[in-house]
């Protein structure tokens, strides 16, 4: 650390004193914190300064760059505490601009539960139908057609959570899961057409 | 504070903290380093000490945390890390700002016809 003469001393220390009133609304252990950081800068800036001996001059310039101790209370997130350097600070600053994280679209992800709902309830129905005998051609028609009504309806589920994540402006995600949703209307239809064919095929 | 000076003030500190936690995801750093390297973006920071209190909001939200780090060649210094709490933060405000920046640019008049129009 470089040595400074006596009146850059005197500034740094009156420096270091406002400060420490600015930060009178942080805990102890934060005001400590940001003192000790910028103790830090000081010392690594003056690092940089021509000389062997910091001089008042030299150490002016730091502080100016570092900026009055005031602005360091206005500068945090006044709004999550409560006290008077607060509310000093708050009547003479803007609330710190907020940015919401996207959260995930409801209907995306009921979308994408579609094919597990579909295959379910399917087989829920399918069972009932049969009266716990073995699967009769009805009780199987009955269960595909409530398995293929919940798929297509979240394929409209997946198409309605696309629009409403376009319109939302970065406000809601999930496009992934409700390209899935109708992805899967596709999948199982596909799965049908093969399953047909195979059984159409057997002797 | 007039009118601007309130919109710059809170347009910058939302920026000071995207491009902190953005800086920390690339690598560890110490105060006077982000201090540094923030003061390459023009506009962005105008006292430097501004970015300590930041940095301690930051830590008390559990987005970064630090550590005192000995270095051979200087100081020991206060390292700053992202927590992985700061990490999915960071994705989550990443994503807001790619589709404001994306909205912004569509609605922006382009210099050249904003200094066509100017008195």
């Amino acid at each position: 650390m470089k040595t400074r003469n006596a009146e850059a001393q005197r500034l740094e220390g009156q420096y270091l004193a406002q400060l420490r009133v600015a930060l009178a609304a942080h805990s102890n252990s934060e005001a400590a914190e940001i003192l000790q950081g910028v103790r830090d800068h000081i010392d690594e800036a003056l690092e940089e300064t021509a000389g062997d001996e910091v001089t008042a001059v030299q150490m002016g310039n730091v502080l100016e760059r570092l900026g009055p101790p005031e602005a360091f209370a206005q500068e945090d997130d006044s709004s999550e505490r409560a006290g008077p350097a607060t509310a000093a600070a708050q009547t003479s600053v803007a609330p710190p601009m907020v940015m919401t994280p996207p959260r995930v679209s409801k209907l995306a992800v009921a979308s994408a539960l579609s094919l597990p709902t579909a295959v379910l309830l399917g087989a829920l129905v399918t069972v009932l139908g049969s009266g716990g005998r073995v699967a009769s051609d009805s009780a199987v028609m009955l269960g595909m057609a409530v398995g293929a009504t919940v798929l297509f309806t979240g394929a409209g589920i997946g198409v309605a959570a696309l629009m409403a994540i376009r319109k939302s402006s970065g406000q809601l995600r999930g496009r992934g899961l409700a390209i899935m949703g109708i992805a899967e209307l596709g999948l199982a239809v596909l799965w049908c057409v093969a399953a047909f064919c195979i059984y159409a095929a057997l002797p | 504070m007039d009118d601007d000076s309130k919109w710059l003030s809170q347009i910058r500190r939302g920026l000071l903290e995207l491009c902190i936690l953005n800086l920390l995801a690339r690598q560890s750093m110490y105060g006077y380093q982000i201090v540094r390297r923030l003061e390459s973006a023009p506009g962005l920071v105008i006292t430097e000490g501004t970015i300590y209190p930041l940095l301690s909001r930051l830590k008390r939200q559990g987005l970064i945390a630090s550590s005192l780090v000995e270095s051979p060649l200087g100081p020991v210094r206060r390292t700053y890390v992202l927590t992985p709490a700061g990490k999915r933060h960071l994705r989550d405000i990443n994503e807001v700002w790619r589709d404001i920046a994306g909205a912004l640019n569509e609605f922006m008049v382009p210099a050249q016809q904003e200094r066509k129009h100017s008195p």
